[in-house]
């Protein structure tokens, strides 16, 4: 439905832009050079390919939004054994993690988020045309009485999250279990940018009491999202894949009712149901069981039983949240270079010497011991200027150490 | 070639099997060794953990080969055999044995198409099966499509081409097919593909792979070679787009230089974005983006700019704190405020600033129930002794202010009133300082601060500013005559807009309704300006300042954009000097206005004695003849002097003349009458009717109701046909109109009755047919002497005008209004329907103008002069008005006035209104003085005549 009204969005702005146009005549069947390059970046899939080519103009907001998740990655993980890089990192799009690990979980929520975040921008600079200002804030009635109001343009990061979505998951073509964590986690993603937005205020009047105020919703800084990611990768939880079984027969079906109930939200985790604002009225209406049937029957995640959850009986609280990370399997221990583990070992990797936290060198080096670099560094210090026209400067000079892994 | 090396390649059902590790870390479940020793579970096919068999240098050049390249190509497995025989001792049987088993292994599938894309593949695990695969079933575990677009689509690709060109039966030409399609685009293997003379085998797949795609005009994009980050890829950038036809080859040649191909890099973005069809977003706010040109500081018109038009998180607040507060752009500040809250008459139904209250005709900005609640508020945080932090130093209220100063303060600064002149908001230099003097705790303020630095904020510098003055809002309203029946007497139903969202409020004139809700238009998404569907807009563009664009209100939005003109601002050459464009000057005594070349003024006889005369002199004769526009000349020197040649004129005036006597029409189609005035000289036949299809829907509303000559009213002119009726005028039938007639019009035009006069939005000079023009005077009185028999004026003493050209005087607000020929011809060439042609009519232009009034007792009315100007009125709807009402109708106008010279984003949105240039009051005060000479019984008598009669 949502799609549709897209569709004939983008169609309509085309029509218009052919109006708009200066020139009026086009060579049919010719190829716009924009839409060209979609064929050259690299990484993307065929069906990004396609809405590459529709768009070409976002598309530089998209690679800013996975090179931004990929250096706030770096940043976060600087510190640690992973330090965000991955087997095949050529590339800013197609990230490949190999192992669906609590790693590639962060990997794949930082550059969703990166993604919702630079397309909002995008919007609100007026890079994009089918966007412009958050449409839902202004009819919302739900305002404190005094004197405030939303006004103002705020930052559409429905759009963002929407756009998201349609270019990200695009690519889980698979259907299997990884490909539903990479769903969710792409999902946690953008449902964080969403969760921080801040809002915004300015005074009317010249007394400054601020009695009426004008608000209005802008993106907080990037580096508060990379914050907020790596508190959920601490928290990430791990998950199975299950596929429920083969429906049941009429007389079992009220028994199984509390378990179906459960199952619903997870099929959010589909790339075509996802996000949408009715999902939960229509998976309730879906609860027909000739069509819950079949739905319920795709495979979802659940909750790993641990040890901590391990004594609950089977409930709500099996599925994990949209908002939480989840990953499949253990991560490596990251220490020494094994591709097939998505791992470049620490070899060579700077560390603290005093630290007594991962990048501390006794973790950092994983026992292996580092290598201890002495030089000298020289700079130009104590400038004067003495009139009229030199410079004087003295040299300093300090001795350091810099500490690698072996 | 991948850096994949040999030792690391595993199978994954072994990955879990191998933990060899002793390390001491923690927290870690699962670890692999990295060197998979001679495992029991190893089978010959996991050959790339041989070199873990060899040592030293062997062992080096072992895994410097790569498991890809060797299941790619022949050649380089002979490489490799001699590298490791050179290197690797014989003695090692079963490094050797290993080896060899790969090498079998590798062998045993090499005609697998797909080898040759392995080298794509991302994922170790899946690069290493691919390698010793020999079909894409041998994937499926180790591999994810997801994951490997580029592989996929390669193994794709070669399918693709060995389905194709397996029906080519020559090998070299089966060879150059496959070719094809590995390398799309290179289109010399085509030729290649023909040269060798397989032309008559192409296989009809190929031809949809090899087909040509003609890159449209590469030349636009040469500005984004400028934006290359290396000088290789600027100069390829610049030849490439020069000389290639097809993208293939532009990309091509750019793929190849400018590495790598990022979205996001300057280059990559600048091709994205430059060669999309990427329609012009409109602007957040046009009606405010129209205002930027008023700022006065560079730095402020472009914040105003790109706050407005896309930019607004990042530029607004900037431009609040630098640019609104500065007493310099007080002219920027204005106009910002008046298209969100334009200068509105009355305020009433305050409860806490009750003194604002019953203020009829005085203007206000917000006038709300919100801004009363927010003065409350304010003001209690004043005398609670909060601090003021707006002055640019915390200020505390004065203990012993008056707490009436404090409210009336408190209430200005919310409510906004606004002076008539400018419609400024901003409190008197005066009022301020003895506010400050009184009501400021001075003893809490430290530093060298006094009453005069306070109000810089407050107020305007200079003493001859217009400015708002506290001391009538200190009083009870004076005029209490205006405050007893106030609700009754003037209403404007408007003000807090009744409608949805997306529907605009009109005043209607007919039936018990004061208004109606019409679909609208937003200028933009944060715009709270609307106008109704049908009317045209102009926009500033953002990407060249100075030129406008403009769309068409529909009820999808803003629609059938297209370029209006560009403003070069040239200046006017007057006499014998240059004058700015939007400079105002004046001419002897009368003021002008330079506007983009062409400056109008306004047309004063300036001689000694201001005698009442007409234009170019031209004798006070009534010969009407009918300009080619539409519009009635009382004499052909009036219209030899409105430049009007005798082939575009015909004797008599346009109102005797029935323009489908000629029978314009088809057969199938009806004629009706329908009288325009159009403004562009450029309107080759001013059409004065529609032909109406006689198989018409009579249910079809667009054209809307008309009344019939029997007073009966049709919901369309369809309608009307269908019933057999005759067209009286267009529009809802009219009350309150007398339906004598013939009349004359203040514009010399004769009309059946009063009702058809109004309709047309003109109003009766005199009852019976037109027989005199007046003779044009500033004073208000009659001008045709004896040949009319003026009717009595609504009342004695009011303010009134004679309208230029007619004979009686009428009671009511007047102005003249000026407009810019050239402007009116540009959007006239632009428009390029007829339908469209057809709404460049001073009719359009009064509607739009009806738009800006409030009060629903007050109805705009106007004409073209004599001089070609546009003469309005805004007059009492009833015929008997109360004092009030006539003021508030002068009001209107004044505030209309104001408007129109200030170029409000109010005025200047709408496309016909952007083109008027200046705006003067025409209205006196009319006093007894009618009685002029030996007039005085006669006027007595036509008087008395008109009671009889009527």
């Amino acid at each position: 439905m949502r799609c549709g009204d897209i569709a004939a969005t983008a169609i309509a702005l085309l029509i218009l832009g052919q109006i708009q146009g200066p020139r009026q005549t086009r060579v049919v069947g010719a190829v716009v050079v924009g839409a060209a390059v979609c064929g050259r970046i690299p990484g993307l899939a065929k069906s990004q390919r396609e809405q590459c080519r529709k768009a070409p103009h976002a598309m530089p907001a998209v690679g800013e939004g996975a090179e931004l998740g990929l250096r706030e990655c770096r940043h976060q993980f600087r510190h640690h054994r992973w330090n965000c890089s991955h087997v095949a990192n050529d590339q800013v799009f197609g990230h490949v993690v190999v192992v669906g690990s609590r790693e590639a979980a962060f990997t794949y929520a930082i550059s969703s988020a990166g993604v919702t975040y630079a397309v909002t921008a995008a919007c609100s600079r007026g890079n994009i045309t089918a966007c412009g200002c958050e449409p839902t804030v202004r009819t919302r009635k739900e305002l404190p009485a005094n004197g405030w109001e939303w006004g103002g343009c705020s930052a559409d990061v429905t759009y963002g999250m929407r756009f998201a979505r349609r270019f990200l998951d695009a690519r889980e073509v698979e259907g299997d279990a990884r490909s539903l964590m990479n769903l969710h986690n792409n999902k946690a993603g953008r449902k964080i940018v969403k969760a921080l937005l801040q809002t915004e205020c300015k005074c009317h009047g010249v007394s400054g009491s601020c009695t009426v105020r004008t608000c209005w919703r802008t993106l907080p800084s990037f580096r508060q999202i990379g914050d907020a990611l790596m508190k959920k990768y601490y928290r990430a939880r791990p998950v199975i894949a299950i596929t429920p079984p083969p429906p049941p027969t009429m007389q079992s079906l009220d028994a199984l009712h509390s378990t179906s109930a459960e199952m619903v939200p997870i099929l959010g985790n589909d790339a075509k149901t996802q996000g949408k604002p009715n999902d939960v009225g229509k998976s309730r209406h879906d609860r027909q069981p000739p069509k819950k049937a079949t739905r319920l029957r795709r495979p979802h995640l659940v909750l790993k039983r641990t040890k901590s959850n391990g004594g609950l009986s089977v409930g709500q609280k099996r599925i994990p949240k949209r908002s939480e990370l989840v990953f499949l399997q253990p991560s490596p221990n990251y220490c020494e270079p094994d591709l097939s583990q998505g791992s470049l070992g620490t070899q060579g990797r700077y560390c603290n010497r005093t630290s007594k936290g991962t990048d501390g060198c006794d973790l950092m080096c994983c026992g292996r011991g580092y290598n201890t670099h002495q030089f000298t560094r020289t700079w130009q210090c104590r400038c004067k200027f003495h009139w009229c026209c030199r410079v004087h400067c003295e040299t300093c000079t300090e001795r350091t150490e810099e500490y690698t892994c072996k | 070639m991948g850096p994949v090396i040999m030792h690391l390649e595993v199978r994954p059902q072994f990955r879990k099997v191998a933990d060899r590790s002793t390390m001491l870390t923690i927290g870690l479940t699962m670890m692999f060794a990295i060197v998979v020793v001679a495992d029991p579970f190893l089978d010959a096919a996991q050959e790339m953990s041989c070199c873990s068999l060899a040592a030293g240098s062997c062992r080096n050049v072992c895994s410097k080969i790569s498991l890809v390249v060797l299941g790619a190509e022949a050649e380089a497995r002979e490489n490799a055999t001699r590298r490791l025989l050179e290197f690797c001792s014989l003695e090692l049987t079963e490094f050797w044995g290993c080896v060899n088993s790969t090498l079998n292994e590798v062998k045993r599938h090499e005609n697998w198409t797909g080898r040759g894309c392995c080298y794509l593949v991302q994922n170790p695990i899946c690069r290493s099966t691919c390698a010793l695969s020999g079909s894409r079933r041998d994937l499926n575990e180790s591999c994810r499509p997801s994951d490997e677009p580029e592989f996929y689509s390669c193994l794709e690709r070669r399918e693709e081409a060995e389905d194709c060109c397996s029906n080519v039966s020559n090998d070299t030409c089966r060879a150059i097919c496959q070719d094809l399609f590995y390398k799309p685009g290179k289109i010399s293997s085509l030729k290649l593909y023909s040269s060798k003379g397989c032309f008559h085998q192409v296989p009809k797949c190929l031809k949809s792979v090899a087909e040509v795609k003609h890159a449209e005009d590469p030349k636009q994009h040469l500005h984004c070679c400028n934006v290359a980050t290396t000088p290789a890829c600027l100069e390829t950038c610049k030849k490439i787009l020069h000389t290639a036809t097809t993208d293939q080859e532009i990309m091509d040649a750019l793929t190849e230089k400018c590495r790598p191909v990022l979205p996001q890099s300057p280059f990559w973005s600048c091709l994205l974005k430059s060669g999309s069809s990427k329609p012009a977003r409109l602007p957040l706010d046009a009606g405010k983006l129209s205002c930027c040109t008023k700022a006065t500081k560079p730095s402020c018109q472009n914040l105003c700019w790109r706050a407005f038009q896309a930019d607004w998180e990042s530029a607004w607040l900037q431009l609040d704190a630098e640019c609104l507060s500065s007493s310099l752009e007080g002219e920027l500040r204005r106009c910002l405020e008046d298209t969100d809250d334009p200068c509105e008459m009355g305020c009433s139904g305050l409860s806490y600033c009750t003194r604002f209250n019953d203020r009829s005709t005085t203007l206000f900005r917000s006038c709300s129930a919100a801004a009363d609640e927010a003065a409350k508020l304010e003001a209690d945080h004043w005398s609670r002794g909060g601090i003021v932090r707006g002055l640019g130093v915390p200020v505390r209220a004065a203990a012993s202010c008056p707490p009436e100063t404090l409210r009336a303060a408190a209430c200005l600064l919310q409510l906004r009133p606004c002076e008539t002149k400018i419609h400024e908001t901003r409190l008197c230099r005066e009022d301020c300082l003895e506010l400050m003097a009184s009501c400021v705790d001075w003893s809490a303020i430290t530093g060298p601060h006094t009453a005069a630095t306070l109000c810089a904020k407050l107020s305007p510098a200079r003493s001859d500013a217009s400015c708002v003055s506290l001391r009538p809002f200190l009083e009870d309203p004076q005029d209490n005559e205006s405050v007893i029946h106030l609700e009754e007497d003037i209403m404007t139903p408007c003000k807090s807009n009744p409608c949805a969202q997306g529907e605009i409020c009109q005043l209607i004139y007919f039936g018990s309704q004061l208004y109606r809700c019409v679909p609208a238009c937003s200028l933009g998404e944060m715009s709270k300006q609307l106008v109704p569907v049908g009317s045209w807009v102009q926009i500033p563009r953002y990407d060249q300042q100075g030129c406008l664009r403009i769309c068409q209100c529909t009820l999808h939005g803003l629609e059938k954009c297209r370029t209006l003109n560009c403003y070069k601002f040239n200046s006017c050459w007057v006499h014998d000097r240059f004058i700015a464009h939007k400079a105002n000057f004046y001419l002897e005594c009368n003021p002008c206005h330079c506007f983009e070349g062409e400056f109008t003024c306004s047309k004063k006889n300036c001689g000694e004695v201001r005698a009442p005369s007409l234009p170019c002199d031209c004798p006070a004769h009534y010969v009407p003849v009918c300009g080619r526009l539409g519009f009635t000349f009382a004499s052909g020197c009036l219209a030899k002097c409105a430049e009007m040649s005798a082939n575009e004129v015909e004797f008599g005036s346009c109102s005797s003349r029935d323009a489908c006597t000629s029978n314009p029409c088809d057969s199938t189609e009806k004629c009706v009458p329908r009288t325009r005035i159009c403004l562009s000289r450029l309107h080759k036949s001013c059409r004065q009717y529609e032909c109406i299809p006689l198989d018409c829907d009579p249910r079809d509303e667009a054209s809307g109701p008309v009344c019939d000559k029997e007073n009966r009213q049709y919901r369309s002119v369809c309608a009307m046909i269908r019933a057999g009726a005759s067209l009286a005028y267009r529009g809802h039938c009219l009350e309150g109109c007398s339906l004598r007639g013939p009349v004359c019009g203040i514009n010399g035009e004769i009309y059946a009755n009063e009702c058809a006069a109004w309709a047309e939005r003109t109003m009766v000079d005199y009852f019976g047919p037109c027989v005199a023009v007046g003779l044009i005077s500033d004073e208000a009185k009659p001008r045709c002497g004896d040949l009319v028999q003026c009717p009595r004026l609504i009342e004695p003493y009011c303010i009134g005008v004679t309208p230029p050209g007619a004979c009686c005087p009428v009671c009511g607000g007047a102005a003249k209004l000026f407009y810019s020929k050239k402007q009116l011809d540009r959007i006239y060439y632009t428009m390029d329907e007829d339908v469209d042609k057809d709404s460049v009519t001073l009719e359009v232009l009064l509607s739009a103008l009806a738009r800006q009034i409030q009060v629903a007792q007050c109805v705009l009315r106007g004409m073209m002069t004599p001089d070609l100007d546009i003469f309005i009125l805004v007059q009492p709807t009833s015929k008997r008005p109360s004092t009030l009402q006539l003021r508030a109708c002068v009001a209107e106008i004044e505030k209309l006035v104001t408007r129109i010279s200030e170029r409000s984003p109010r005025i200047t949105a709408e496309v016909l209104l952007g083109a008027l240039t200046r705006a003067e009051i025409a209205h006196s005060y009319i006093s007894s003085a009618m009685t002029i000479g030996g007039s005085a019984t006669q006027v007595f008598l036509g008087i008395l005549v008109y009671i009889i009669i009527s």
